[in-house]
């Protein structure tokens, strides 16, 4: 049996296609679904590392009206809210508005241009890492998402202490910093980015200019 | 390290904001009065921002950076009339930049504008004299560069006449980018701002388009005395 033959991905595989009838249409996505069944599930032998503690949702009346009132808001500006002698620049493009399972694609109109102008108007998927053992949720925030903690969640890679979330963000110079556990803000490590002070705020940030390629 | 404890009120106010936020800026005022209003549970302050904010709006401005501003206030848990000041900073410095960086800025221009002239020594003669160089191409990110370099200790002027020399002679975003990102981490390590600021120009001048004839090269010697935009 080869190395590969070995590898439990091939396996499964190769069993499965062994099974395979010649006219079964949902053949194919079986093996892939085993295949990546076999690469997500973790070793048994290694231990398991919870990304998050569970977290508790609790939805109150309060949250509910809210979202009737973001829901009911949207409908309104999009049926009344139109003003035709306003260019559509008018509404500043939001990051947080922007899915961040789309980050990592190229600008298309996924992201949302701010300006009838050249690319580099253009939101530019930018990672944020950091490294904690400790961490049990971790999020950034800075000036593109209105330091909002919830806007974009950091995820941490199986079996390392890395954090990381991909945002686009527009082209420019931005404050930022990390929410770590819900609580604590902390700025970024990597000597890389630099550290400047809200001179109105008088707080520090790290910082991040993102340029079109 | 600067280690806020959010309260579990304002993780709350938060994660209204969430659901607030993305109406706040592009609603009614009513909606942008919402937004602002979760922000504090102060009544007046929140109509003090809401005025703000809405008093932006009127004139054209972005008003994101605004509420950004207000948010990050929270956040750090300021004093209710500082967040109120500092709104009204990036109000004054919005419609600042929008002025110098005339006549078509983006809104992300003006953001980097407001940005930078919230650095003591970059001028809205500054942000004019990037503006000149690209009348036509939003500036985001040679206004942010200038505003890094001068945060990082590199005089304003010199800052400025290094940033608009190089988009003369072609220098790209990463390219400016890079040159801001290298200085600062040269300051980092213990390097004199200037003193950084010229051997990474050297390393990216030969890269570029030469200089105008009259023009001499861009190098942190022949603009040590650095000059007025």
């Amino acid at each position: 049996m080869s190395d590969s033959e070995r590898d439990p991905v091939v396996r499964r595989a190769i069993e499965e296609l062994r099974r395979l009838p010649s006219v079964e249409p949902d053949a194919v996505r079986r093996v892939v679904v085993a295949a990546a069944a076999a690469r997500i599930a973790p070793p048994v032998d290694e231990p398991v590392v919870p990304l998050e503690s569970p977290r508790r949702v609790r939805v109150s009346i309060l949250i509910g009206v809210a979202a009737a009132a973001a829901f009911v808001g949207f409908a309104i500006r999009g049926v009344w809210m139109h003003e035709p002698g306003r260019p559509p620049v008018e509404t500043f493009a939001s990051t947080a508005d922007v899915p961040t399972a789309n980050a990592a694609a190229p600008a298309t109109n996924a992201l949302r241009a701010v300006a009838s102008s050249p690319n580099d108007a253009l939101p530019i998927p930018q990672q944020f890492v950091i490294h904690s053992k400790t961490a049990h949720r971790i999020s950034v925030v800075g000036d593109f998402n209105r330091w909002n903690p919830a806007s974009a969640p950091m995820t941490r890679s199986p079996n390392s202490a890395l954090w990381s979330v991909t945002i686009p963000i527009l082209p420019g110079r931005h404050m930022y910093g990390f929410i770590v556990d819900d609580s604590t803000f902390t700025l970024d490590p990597d000597p890389r980015f630099p550290k400047a002070r809200d001179a109105d705020l008088g707080v520090e940030g790290s910082v991040v200019i993102v340029g079109q390629p | 390290m600067f280690e806020p404890r959010i309260s579990r009120r304002v993780r709350a106010n938060l994660a209204l904001l969430a659901v607030f936020a993305t109406l706040g800026a592009s609603a009614s005022r009513a909606g942008a009065q919402d937004s602002i209003a979760s922000l504090s549970g102060d009544r007046e302050t929140a109509a003090q921002l809401a005025r703000i904010v809405n008093a932006a709006r009127e004139r054209g401005l972005p008003v994101e950076p605004i509420i950004a501003k207000a948010q990050r206030g929270a956040l750090v848990h300021a004093a209710p009339a500082k967040i109120v000041a500092a709104a009204q900073a990036v109000a004054r410095r919005l419609s600042d930049a929008r002025d110098a960086l005339a006549p078509r800025p983006t809104p992300g221009d003006i953001a980097a504008g407001e940005d930078a002239l919230s650095i003591t020594g970059v001028s809205t003669d500054a942000l004019r004299a990037v503006r000149a160089v690209s009348p036509t191409r939003p500036v985001a990110v040679p206004i942010g560069v200038l505003a890094q370099l001068v945060a990082s200790g590199v005089p304003a002027p010199k800052a400025t006449a290094i940033v608009t020399e190089l988009m003369k002679r072609g220098a790209t975003n990463v390219q400016l980018v890079a040159l801001g990102t290298d200085v600062n981490a040269d300051v980092v390590a213990g390097t004199r701002a200037d003193a950084a600021l010229g051997v990474r120009l050297n390393g990216l001048t030969p890269l570029l388009a030469p200089a105008a004839a009259g023009q001499n090269a861009v190098t942190a010697a022949s603009l040590a005395g650095g000059k007025k935009p």
